[in-house]
């Protein structure tokens, strides 16, 4: 949110083109993440977030550019980035508590089986879930199960979040508290966080900048960032602020028109 | 024709503190809980149709006459159990439950084999005809080769029941393992699992229910394979009590060993259902 905050380059992403056989998906893509940013990344479907939410990950390793985090290059993934999931990606077999520690239990860098599961334990807590920890991911609601990922992602203590539409699978009312409470959770946890939408009002809800992405190829079209107190919302703030929301609103939707409409021609 | 509407108006009489409670409780009452029946029908149910079968059965046979060479009934049956009973009956059933669990656990070799036929893509593009042709082939067509190789003991039926337990225990977990969520793998690599981690984590739970239904199958191939194996080279098990029965026209007797094989694969079915349902839960109780 300061501007001292800024200074400091946690993710960079240097032309990075990425291409399946027969299509090219990404097309020199380029863009930088400050430490404790809310970075979002919005698009029309098809112009390759969710590729490159993989990128980012190491899960997909592009043909040309490079990805660095934390001043290192990604050459693979490596749980530094800790990853939710639109389809919540919990693990049927494994309650919501083993689900947690999941996300740490793969680089315990000599923390006890006990402690993870002691801090497991507290991100359900954090997420609401106090008395969700013996249950399983069919018991829970959608709801109920992205909030064990937001928990699984945090409790990785990895200094970068990548979030791939977390809340488009989720019901209207569900994702409202969730974005809340993930503004409450980043605010309090200081993470940087890298958040796939296609969703205008929930970028503009969350982030501090936001990314567009054009499309065939996909690439950054424009980046707008947001100058709004971190509580806010489409009817709250000051008459200026609630200006400034519309106004960043229709600049992301002049161009979200434009792309959606050049993809149908 | 005249539309009637009914107006029904709420009812706004006050209602005492004790009625409130009582009409709670009331409300409870209304949940209701399942009776004896409804309770024990799992296990009522199919007891009455066997119960039925056999008393049919019986009758039928005591009232019409049965010519006992041609077939037999129940308590007639149970004679030859008993006569069996007095004699080489335990040393059938150990010669035969021998066969079967070394067998099955050799040809559960075909876990493994087909967890890594399944994660490697181009052994799978190689092996898949070679595997699919050698399970949907009559392997018993090879008893007699293995009679001339192992001989008449317990080795020539294992190598029998070890093949036909092999392959579909291969096929259905290398299947499991193509089908499982590919966003769970991701997942736990993101979260900079290993590969061994990623196994025990994701890959082998995902597949589970698969290799439990190979399991199924693969009991099913080894008990016809202990029984052909044994009629076809054996001097002793319960297939080579059947067919010893059989031939010399002792029917009872024949059905009797026919009953055992029945009564041990119903056994060993449930027995599969009740630990599949331990192993995931995730996949049943919904």
């Amino acid at each position: 949110m300061t501007e001292s905050v800024r200074s400091d380059t946690v993710m960079e992403v240097r032309d990075v083109s990425f291409a399946y056989p027969g299509k090219l998906v990404l097309s020199d893509v380029s863009f930088t993440v400050g430490r404790g940013e809310f970075v979002s990344l919005i698009g029309p479907s098809g112009c390759g977030k969710s590729t490159l939410m993989m990128v980012l990950a190491g899960l997909l390793r592009p043909q040309a550019g490079s990805v660095l985090a934390e001043g290192r290059p990604v050459d693979g993934p490596s749980g530094d980035r800790a990853m939710v999931f639109q389809s919540f990606a919990l693990l049927p077999w494994m309650s919501a508590l083993r689900n947690v520690m999941m996300g740490s239990a793969y680089r315990r860098n000599g923390r006890s089986r006990a402690h993870l599961r002691e801090e497991a334990r507290r991100y359900l807590e954090l997420v609401g879930l106090p008395d969700a920890q013996d249950r399983f991911p069919h018991q829970l609601s959608g709801g109920m199960q992205q909030r064990v990922g937001l928990a699984r992602a945090f409790a990785a203590q990895s200094e970068i979040l990548l979030m791939d539409e977390p809340f488009a699978a989720i019901d209207a009312q569900n994702a409202e508290i969730l974005r809340e409470e993930l503004r409450d959770m980043v605010a309090r946890e200081s993470r940087t966080i890298v958040f796939v939408t296609h969703n205008m009002d929930e970028a503009l809800f969350l982030s501090d900048r936001v990314i567009l992405m054009g499309t065939d190829p996909g690439r950054i079209a424009e980046e707008v960032t947001i100058e709004l107190p971190q509580h806010r919302g489409v009817d709250t703030g000051t008459p200026e602020e609630r200006l400034r929301y519309g106004e960043y609103r229709s600049q992301i939707w002049s161009h979200l028109r434009r792309e959606v409409r050049r993809d149908r021609d | 024709m005249t539309d009637r509407v009914t107006v029904i108006m709420p009812d706004v009489s006050p209602v005492p503190e004790g009625e409130v409670e009582r009409s709670r409780r009331t409300h409870e009452d209304l949940i209701p809980t399942p009776g004896f029946f409804a309770r024990w029908a799992y296990i009522l149910l199919p007891a009455v149709t066997m119960v039925l079968i056999l008393a049919v059965w019986e009758i039928y046979a005591r009232v019409k006459g049965i010519n006992p060479l041609f077939f037999s009934y129940p308590s007639e049956i149970w004679r030859g159990f008993v006569t069996w009973y007095q004699g080489p009956l335990f040393g059938d059933l150990k010669t035969s439950a021998t066969e079967f669990v070394v067998g099955l656990l050799l040809g559960a070799i075909g876990i493994p084999v087909g967890l890594v036929i399944g994660s490697v893509r181009r052994l799978s593009l190689a092996l898949d005809p070679l595997i699919n042709g050698l399970y949907s082939t009559p392997t018993l067509a090879l008893t007699p080769l293995f009679v001339i190789w192992f001989g008449l003991g317990l080795q020539s039926k294992v190598a029998i029941v070890t093949i036909l337990a092999f392959f579909p225990l291969v096929i259905n977990t290398a299947d499991g393992v193509r089908t499982v969520d590919r966003q769970l793998v991701q997942a736990a690599r993101s979260f900079g699992a290993h590969r061994i981690q990623l196994y025990r984590d994701v890959i082998f739970p995902g597949t589970l229910p698969f290799i439990v239904s190979g399991i199924r199958l693969a009991i099913g191939r080894a008990i016809i394979g202990v029984v052909i194996g044994e009629f076809i080279a054996s001097v002793d098990g319960v297939g080579y009590r059947i067919r010893a029965a059989a031939a010399s026209f002792r029917t009872a007797e024949y059905l009797a060993g026919v009953m055992v094989l029945i009564i041990f694969a119903i056994a060993l079915t449930s027995l599969l259902k009740v630990a599949e349902r331990r192993l995931a839960p995730w996949r049943t109780d919904e």
